[in-house]
């Protein structure tokens, strides 16, 4: 399917135009229905304002049962063809399990995810989904509690192509709490260890996971995307976290159009195969020699 | 007399402390010393490893190829000694030897393409990879922890300790870049 032919099918930019004008109908009658109550001061006004919050209420109910329909259509599209085998799954994320395999994150109080990505790029295997973690903050007087965030972002876990017998993490920022046992290492490149700390439990196979190459990448990798890099190697699997405070794949009333939204959806699924490609995790040539079995 | 007493108090905590700095900065050294010993140890494993699988490679290419297998053999064996006893300059040798043998092993291949499709023999190409990225990865923690020694030892005040202790600046492991270049694997 052409990306004219989505377009057309889905008939987005029609669409959020009709809820953007009813949006502004809802607000034109609450704001009406305040001022006739402040001038007139009858209580009969209140129905307006009654009319104009079911009309909101009625967009927005509406607006996001079809967005939704809209972001599968769309990501169906995309993922095909991007990746093998893909799925997209807007309501299902990585489990919380998966995500603290990671070893990146302390348990939070609070764990969501959504929109799950999984597929192979030139038969890596990968998975992806939005995480939200949060931890539980008691009021000074101790009678509230509210929550602040500690991860928002995109997270990674990602066939590595080499095997980790240990626990190699590379972190923008200090974490000393949770990475207090392990020892803090410094690699060749004064960049890197600028840009990153990185922690581990075994110097050689830090070194190991660690090439020059797979540094410069994921120095390019940091340049490239806002927001925090939390990365580790543990066995075969790359784990790599995004914390940039964004909900990815998302669309809003007013936000962007529909040849907008492909083309962020687009880059978004680009960056997991430069990921994927740039850090060479496709050169399975030491994978392939585990699964025939060590020599 | 009782200035005489804070004098000699003060004397002594100097003392004390100049003592507690050298007993500290001794045993960091000592420790950074461990550490290039145990990073030295893993380079002869990976070499170790590469050796056996390189000879693991001439075994399987006699097969195909039994002159030329045999004659990088009969170089091979003339190899004496163990790899860890070596001082790091024979290392370095060696690591160019195996970079030779190699090279050879690459020849046999571009001579006898069926052995490329023997099952063994591709997987000890993968392994011997796997080794190759493990070596490196030795060399480099080696060089690391070998720089960080000797920035403390040359660095005053650790350079007292050091060279009161006869803590020595330690060589580089060298790997000649040209030559690693010219190791091609061949699939």
């Amino acid at each position: 399917m052409e990306k004219e032919k989505l377009k057309h099918k889905i008939n987005y930019n029609d669409f959020q135009k009709k809820c953007q004008a009813w949006f502004f109908v809802g607000i034109s009658i609450i704001i009406f229905g305040f001022i006739l109550i402040a001038i007139m001061q009858k209580i009969e006004f209140f129905l307006l304002l009654l009319i104009g919050f079911i009309i909101l209420v009625f967009v927005s109910v509406t607006f996001n049962r079809k967005v939704h329909k809209y972001k599968i259509i769309i990501m169906n599209y995309l993922v095909n063809k991007h990746f093998e085998n893909p799925t997209f799954n807007p309501d299902k994320g990585l489990t919380e399990k998966a995500v603290y395999q990671s070893e990146l994150f302390i348990q939070a109080d609070r764990f969501s995810s959504n929109d799950y990505l999984a597929g192979s790029v030139n038969g890596v295997y990968f998975e992806s989904s939005d995480i939200h973690l949060e931890e539980e903050d008691s009021d000074s007087d101790g009678k509230g509690s509210s929550y602040s965030t500690t991860f928002l972002g995109r997270f990674f876990i990602i066939d590595f192509n080499k095997y980790i017998d240990a626990r190699v993490f590379v972190v923008e920022g200090h974490k000393l709490t949770l990475f207090s046992r392990l020892k803090r290492i410094r690699l060749e490149s004064i960049e890197f260890n600028k840009t990153f700390n990185t922690y581990t439990d075994n110097d050689h196979l830090a070194f190991y996971a660690l090439t020059p190459h797979m540094m410069e990448r994921l120095l390019l990798l940091e340049r490239n995307h806002s927001g925090k890099l939390y990365i580790s190697f543990i066995h075969d699997k790359l784990y790599i976290g995004i914390y940039n405070n964004k909900d990815a794949f998302t669309i809003s009333l007013f936000g962007p159009t529909a040849d907008e939204i492909i083309d962020y959806f687009e880059k978004d699924l680009i960056m997991i195969k430069d990921i994927i490609l740039s850090l060479g995790l496709d050169n399975n040539i030491f994978k392939k020699e585990r699964e025939n079995g060590d020599i | 007399m009782e200035t005489f007493k804070i004098i000699l108090i003060i004397v002594i905590a100097i003392l004390a402390l100049i003592m507690i700095w050298y007993i500290a900065t001794f045993n960091s050294l000592r420790r950074l010393e461990i550490r290039v010993e145990e990073s030295l140890a893993g380079i002869d494993v990976a070499l170790t490893k590469r050796f056996d699988v390189l000879t693991k490679m001439l075994e399987t290419a006699k097969g195909y190829a039994r002159h030329e297998a045999e004659t990088l053999l009969n170089v091979v064996k003339q190899r004496q000694g163990s790899i860890s006893q070596m001082p790091l300059n024979t290392k370095q040798e060696f690591v160019e030897e195996l970079d030779r043998l190699q090279n050879g092993i690459n020849v046999i291949v571009e001579q006898y393409p069926e052995l490329k499709s023997d099952r063994v023999f591709e997987n000890l190409q993968r392994a011997v990879m796997d080794v190759e990225e493990h070596l490196q990865a030795a060399r480099r923690l080696y060089n690391s922890n070998v720089r960080i020694l000797n920035e403390r030892i040359v660095v005053f005040p650790s350079s007292i300790v050091a060279s009161t202790a006869n803590i020595t600046k330690r060589s580089f492991f060298q790997a000649d870049k040209d030559k690693i270049e010219d190791v091609k694997f061949e699939f």
